[in-house]
């Protein structure tokens, strides 16, 4: 979607590693729900937004993003 | 989700004032020299190296204690490794069978181990914890800064306005890694940059290493992947540093992990001169909630692995200092999300916790077990943890104060107004005169009575000889009460509890004051 090509297996590792740093694939679900169950819970849901926020930050800065 | 928004001017913009301005920041490379004081009072040259264990530490299953063994078999006997391979580290304790390189440092007098360090009122998501310790906020508080860039905002708030400059030509901080610790955070920018490589600093975030296609998609992908590696600043003292610097010990040619790899590049660039203070390191997979250990084979798997990179890198990392004859100025310091729960789930792993022991090392760190070996209940409720004895602000504070050279109000500033300056150093190796010191009463005993109780709790604080602060914790690590006492010296004092409205369950009373910090449990029915 933000690449004209697909990026690679280790690319797509180190991105994953900012949205879940050093955790298993599944922590992502656990940590969004417990957002999604409790939303007013502010300190939480800036931890999900700034999990967020770096993975599009570090996306919108590797060279092939800028190659579209 | 392809943004018009996103265009390379934003990308240009982005990246001089990104809050992550990783290896491809945009700093000016010609910056402006500033008149400015050099770090900070004196020439503290000392060095901090940051291990974060990611995912949350089981340290139930990374130290041991004699006295407890029998107990941990009733409560997580699947994945409790045989008693006769724990190596035996000092007097009753011990380490897992894969920590001997953490055993050596140990014996070189050169390790320090906290016990269940934590916070109160224990959040056991991994987002939101992971921002409590890299923040060093309360449970309740959101803090947008790192307690390290709050340590930098101190005399450097305008940065990375004007610099590298004459007086500060270093990064300040460095993260082994893709991407930069939140500990680094400041005001305006984070203050550490991400490094890969140290021999060729520019490397772009998550480029495709080799992976370039022949064609012009590929022949505009290097140019920019290029201009990136051009534009980092701080690339010529990092790439000057590691040229210059060198590695000794013979203990890193059997490892290849990447902790080892990491550290042996800060071992490297230390000796090689550079005056980056921070240097952060990441070993991420502790989330160990199934096969944490094989079944059958318990001393193998998941958690040995790990404490096996972190032991031999750290082991390695220490011996390199030492025959670098750079020792004196460096500490490392391990901390982790949370620890693991008492009971083993039935997947062979461990869910989420509470406290969790922290390592300390280096040649100026006092070669002591600080706290007591968590009691093990064999009755324990599933959901407990490891209750807090100490707290990692503590910890944090004591290492600005007495490595990093701030003064107790800056400390006060930096993290909060009753941190504790605890004695994690060697006597004589850090300038620490200070007199707001924590001595610990090694051997008092808190007495209660009775247990398990039903409405009033007795606490025997008569041994207690100063202004004493009562907490009771629930078993999550939830902070239900607060009681604040005045000084104890003199005749017996009996502090009357009330319990009567608490659900039944178990329960810590933790009494803290500037000379002990101790946990005791109780049941109420």
């Amino acid at each position: 979607m933000m690449f004209n090509y697909a990026i690679t297996e280790t690319q797509i590792a180190s991105l994953k590693d900012i949205l879940i740093p050093g955790l298993p694939d599944f922590e992502w679900t656990v940590e969004y729900a417990s957002y999604l169950s409790d939303p007013t819970n502010q300190p939480l849901a800036t931890s999900v937004e700034n999990k967020l926020k770096s993975l599009f930050s570090v996306m919108v800065r590797m060279s092939e993003f800028q190659i579209m | 989700m392809k943004n018009e928004k996103f265009s390379r001017r934003d990308f240009i913009k982005t990246s001089a004032l990104a809050s992550i301005p990783i290896t491809l920041s945009g700093f000016p490379i010609f910056a402006t020299l500033r008149s400015s004081t050099s770090i900070f009072d004196g020439d503290n040259d000392k060095i901090l190296v940051l291990v974060q264990l990611q995912g949350g530490n089981d340290g139930l299953a990374s130290i041991y204690h004699a006295d407890q063994y029998a107990n941990l078999q009733a409560v997580r006997g699947n994945i409790l490794i045989p008693e006769n391979t724990i190596l035996n580290v000092h007097n009753a304790y011990g380490f897992h069978p894969s920590m001997q390189g953490l055993k050596d440092v140990w014996e070189s007098e050169c390790l320090g181990i906290i016990q269940n360090v934590g916070y109160p009122n224990q959040n056991r998501s991994h987002f939101r914890s992971t921002d409590i310790w890299n923040s060093a906020s309360s449970a309740e508080e959101f803090d947008s800064t790192g307690w390290i860039g709050r340590f930098y905002d101190l005399n450097h708030s305008e940065y990375p306005n004007g610099y590298p400059n004459g007086d500060c030509p270093h990064p300040f901080a460095l993260t082994m890694g893709k991407i930069v610790s939140e500990t680094c955070q400041g005001v305006n920018a984070n203050y550490s940059l991400s490094l890969l490589d140290p021999f060729n600093p520019g490397t772009a975030l998550v480029s495709a290493e080799g992976n370039i296609p022949a064609n012009c998609f590929g022949d505009a992908l290097t140019f920019v992947n290029d201009t990136v590696a051009k534009t980092n600043a701080y690339a010529s003292v990092i790439s000057e540093a590691a040229n210059a610097g060198n590695n000794l010990s013979a203990k890193w040619d059997s490892l290849e992990t990447n902790l080892a790899q990491k550290l042996k590049h800060v071992a490297r660039l230390i000796s090689g001169g550079l005056q980056t203070k921070i240097y952060v390191v990441q070993l991420g997979g502790f989330d160990t909630h199934d096969n944490q250990v094989v079944d059958g084979a318990t001393t193998t798997g998941r958690h040995d692995e790990l404490l096996r990179e972190l032991s031999d890198a750290i082991c390695a990392f220490q011996d390199d200092l030492n025959l670098l004859s750079v020792s004196n100025r460096v500490i490392g310091m391990t901390y982790s999300e949370f620890g693991r729960r008492i009971r083993s789930n039935s997947a062979f792993g461990t869910d989420h916790g509470t406290a969790a022991p922290q390592f300390l090392f280096g040649s100026c760190i006092d070669n002591q077990i600080w706290g007591d070996h968590p009691e093990i209940d064999t009755q324990v409720d599933i959901e407990e943890g490891v209750t807090m004895q100490f707290d990692f602000r503590d910890v944090y504070g004591t290492i600005l104060k007495d490595w990093l050279g701030l003064k107790t109000d800056e400390v006060k500033n930096v993290l909060h107004e009753d941190v504790q300056i605890l004695p994690l150093f060697k006597p004589g190796c850090v300038q620490t005169t200070s007199t707001d010191q924590f001595y610990p009463q090694k051997d008092l005993q808190i007495q209660l009575w009775p247990n398990p109780v039903n409405s009033i709790l007795q606490v025997d604080l008569s041994n207690l000889s100063a202004p004493t602060r009562i907490r009771v914790f629930d078993a999550l690590g939830a902070l239900i009460a607060t009681h604040d006492v005045g000084n104890l010296s003199g005749p017996q004092h009996i502090l009357a509890l009330d319990v009567s409205s608490y659900p039944p369950g178990s329960y810590f009373i933790h009494v803290e004051n500037s000379r002990t910090k101790k946990t005791k449990k109780f049941i109420k029915v």
